[in-house]
């Protein structure tokens, strides 16, 4: 048998089990279903109302009352919110995951990115206001 | 904006994922590009559209990559803290830079790229033990012979440091950045290729996701080149991937370095204000 092909068990802190990839790959799959169709759906519905797209996206604070409102837009700007919502909810399942499993490489790790993404925002608010 | 040109940035997401996916390159780097020179779509609206592409095109790969077991989670985790915050200052300089500038960096990105597709670095053989400094061994199943693949990412340092270059485009650009990641994973860290572009792919996605971030935070999003380009994408995306077993990848591969080259020298023409292809 070749050096590099040998049976391993992935029992170690490095195993895609300390990463809950199974259940990241769920939440991959189902987010990107769902915001693709939000967001397509919403489109399709503005083009068939009238004719025309709304450019930019509805400010979060806005969102829930042009959602009640059945704004087709409003809904485009929940199916690409999802969609970024993705990448976020599989760091937050990959940190609780390495808490239960005890697993502090992935807890820090996966902990640091997601602050430095939290942090863009703020961090862009800043440079922003600064200029 | 007309249902024509709705139409045409789905049909331009659509041939740059199909390409794309046909000779193993994100649909942006081709996508963008053509939307801002060809379609007359603003620079920075292209990018940010770009980067949800990436985000969409991320979650859809890695949830089958992550099932194979084929993503290195923790490979991924090391190397993503350098490549999110080169994405930020990417992104920052998206928001501040002049679009000329913009323009010009792109159009020199889209000539290495076509560099790097001619080139084609050598992969380097796997290291199946070894000293793991970082604990960043990984295995995973063999998908076309039996057995399982074990290895031992190399030079980890040089990884973290050359990975933020792919940070930078991708976070400038609304680029994947697998581009940039795959050969260094492959030929610096000596990361088996089916391993290295699974977990780029799965990288890619938190990459593209603080840009693309920072640019909603900027109201750089439009939804109208958005949302018609992500439909591109998936359908080129499907429509690459079945056909491109049956096709001459050489000869789509000739077609893309020719169109990549001519719009990288738009691009640079443009940002100069020499010429334009509109």
């Amino acid at each position: 048998m070749d050096d590099d092909i040998k049976s391993v068990e992935s029992t170690s802190d490095h195993s895609p089990a300390s990463y809950n990839a199974g259940v990241v790959g769920w939440v991959y799959r189902g987010i990107s279903m769902v915001g693709m169709l939000m967001a397509l759906g919403g489109v399709a519905v503005e083009i068939y109302q009238s004719g025309e797209v709304r450019r930019g996206l509805w400010p979060v604070h806005e969102l829930g009352p042009a959602l009640m409102a059945g704004e087709p837009s409003a809904y485009t700007t929940l199916g690409i919110m999802v969609l970024l919502a993705g990448p976020m909810l599989a760091l937050i399942s990959m940190f609780f995951s390495g808490i239960r499993r005890r697993s502090w490489a992935a807890v820090v790790l996966s902990g640091l990115v997601f602050l430095i993404i939290v942090l863009a925002i703020p961090i862009r608010t800043w440079i922003e206001g600064g200029l | 904006m007309s249902i024509w040109l709705i139409a045409a940035i789905a049909f331009t997401g659509f041939l740059g994922a199909g390409m794309g996916t046909m000779v193993g390159m994100g649909g942006g780097t081709f996508m963008v590009p053509v939307l801002a020179v060809v379609l007359g779509v603003d620079l920075r609206a292209a990018i940010a559209a770009g980067a949800i592409c990436v985000v969409l095109n991320s979650l859809q790969g890695s949830s089958v990559y992550l099932k194979q077991g084929m993503v290195n989670l923790k490979l991924a985790m090391v190397l993503q803290i350098s490549t999110v915050i080169a994405a930020v200052v990417g992104a920052l300089v998206v928001i501040f830079a002049p679009v000329n500038a913009l323009k010009v960096v792109f159009g020199m990105v889209l000539v290495l790229t076509v560099v790097a597709m001619v080139l084609q670095p050598k992969g380097r053989k796997s290291v199946a033990s070894g000293p793991d400094p970082f604990g960043l061994e990984a295995s995973y199943d063999r998908p076309s012979a039996p057995g399982t693949r074990h290895y031992v990412p190399q030079k980890v340092r040089s990884g973290i440091g050359l990975n933020s270059l792919a940070g930078l485009t991708a976070g400038m650009l609304g680029i994947g950045g697998g581009a940039v990641q795959v050969p260094i994973m492959n030929s610096v860290m000596r990361v088996p290729l089916r391993a290295a572009v699974a977990t780029s792919t799965f990288m890619v996605g938190l990459t593209a996701l603080v840009s693309a971030l920072i640019y909603t935070g900027s109201g750089l999003v439009d939804a109208a080149v958005t949302v018609p380009a992500m439909a591109g994408i998936v359908v080129g995306a499907q429509m690459g991937s079945t056909v491109g077993t049956k096709v001459p990848v050489d000869t789509i591969r000739m077609m893309l370095i020719v169109v990549l080259v001519v719009l990288g020298a738009a691009m640079v023409g443009d940002g100069f204000g020499v010429w334009s292809l509109r």
